[in-house]
């Protein structure tokens, strides 16, 4: 193995030394695929068998899961209008502060007695990503390339071609 | 239509769950003078089945009293925000609390941790809406946010000590919020009740 690449004939020496690992890598990874292939393809086989269900089983849960959230939403829209409606009617003076808790403290014991429990999700409802601060936003290297080759200026994108070495 | 008869009424009512008197079920409160009141920690201890708590302070609470008492004082090294009273002992009926700060607008509540509260446990912190109310309640003072300031503390040999790195937390208070504050500890006081 050349220690340096400094001259032309190391960097000739280095890249016979490359080819030749190369070449031994391959053997090395064919090998190994003559041990791993069947595996793999019994687990793919496996797989296929057992895929249709489970796609089934999430359907049904994720449809489970959405109706569930529906009544999640519902119930909660109408707390929320029957709460708004005591306060006002609170302030206005026509339902006492205590029939207003009393009817929380009942609604809290009512919605108790549901099975299951539920966690918060922080959820993104909006985006203006014009007045999104740049370090939220993630380039897309891959169509910023391409869009280039194809002879596109990108503002604020600035490429090079660097030379990279190849066996 | 059914007329129900007097036995009838009879069972039904014999059906209504029976109710321990309130002075009964809730047990003097040895940071109140021994009263039978309910404090926050309290709620939270009734909800998780854990009432009456213990009282036995840890090396962390004995450091955030020292740090309240410094903030109190406007001794600490560096500012934080700060209302124009401190340590307001409120009251309404048999439910009590204690304030850190606050002025007319702002309840202000310092948390000393090793590592900062986010914004989602300083805007679940129900116990700042429970204090809102009972200064309403008890002052007439109604606040319309609570912020949460959180003080970053570390482990220096052995010793806690503060970083100097300081997050604030600013929450709206809603006369909802409050209400359903108060309906949660009149629904832990209920629980005692019912045991």
């Amino acid at each position: 193995m050349p220690l340096e690449v400094v001259d032309q004939a190391s960097y000739d020496q280095a890249v016979d030394f490359g080819k030749n690992v190369s070449k031994m890598l391959k053997y090395i990874k064919g090998e190994k695929e003559k041990i791993t292939k069947p595996m793999n393809e019994a687990v793919k086989a496996a797989r296929a068998i057992f895929k249709p269900f489970e796609d089934r089983c999430e359907e049904v849960k994720a449809d489970t899961k959405s109706k569930m959230t529906a009544y999640l939403t519902a119930e909660e829209v109408k707390r929320k209008a029957q709460e708004v409606k005591d306060l006002a009617r609170m302030e206005k003076g026509t339902m006492k502060e205590e029939t207003v808790v009393k009817k929380m403290v009942k609604r809290e014991e009512d919605s108790t007695e549901t099975k299951g429990s539920t966690f918060k999700y922080l959820a993104i409802k909006s985006v203006d990503l014009k007045k999104v601060p740049v370090e939220y936003l993630v380039l897309d290297e891959t169509k910023a390339k391409a869009d280039y080759k194809e002879g596109k200026e990108i503002a604020g994108v600035e490429f090079e071609y660097e030379i990279r070495a190849k066996f | 239509m059914q007329v129900l008869s007097s036995s009838t009424r009879f069972v039904q009512n014999s059906n209504m769950p029976t109710l321990k008197p309130i002075s009964e079920a809730i047990l003097p409160h040895p940071r109140y003078d021994n009263k039978r009141v309910i404090s926050w920690s309290d709620v939270i201890a009734i909800e998780s089945g854990n009432y009456p708590q213990s009282f036995s302070p840890n090396r962390k609470m004995v450091f955030g009293t020292y740090i309240h008492k410094l903030i109190e004082e406007d001794k600490l090294p560096f500012k934080v925000p700060r209302g124009t009273h401190h340590e307001v002992k409120v009251k309404h009926g048999r439910l009590v609390g204690t304030i850190d700060s606050h002025d007319k607008i702002t309840i202000i509540d310092f948390k000393t941790a090793t590592k900062h509260w986010s914004r989602l446990k300083a805007e679940s912190h129900e116990q700042q809406t429970y204090y809102a109310y009972l200064l309403w309640k008890d002052k007439g003072v109604q606040v319309k946010e609570y912020k949460i300031v959180s003080i970053e503390t570390c482990w220096d040999d052995d010793e806690l000590s503060l970083t100097g790195s300081v997050k604030v937390h600013t929450v709206p208070i809603t006369m909802a919020d409050m209400l359903k504050a108060r309906a949660r500890a009149d629904r832990a006081i209920l629980k005692l009740r019912r045991a």
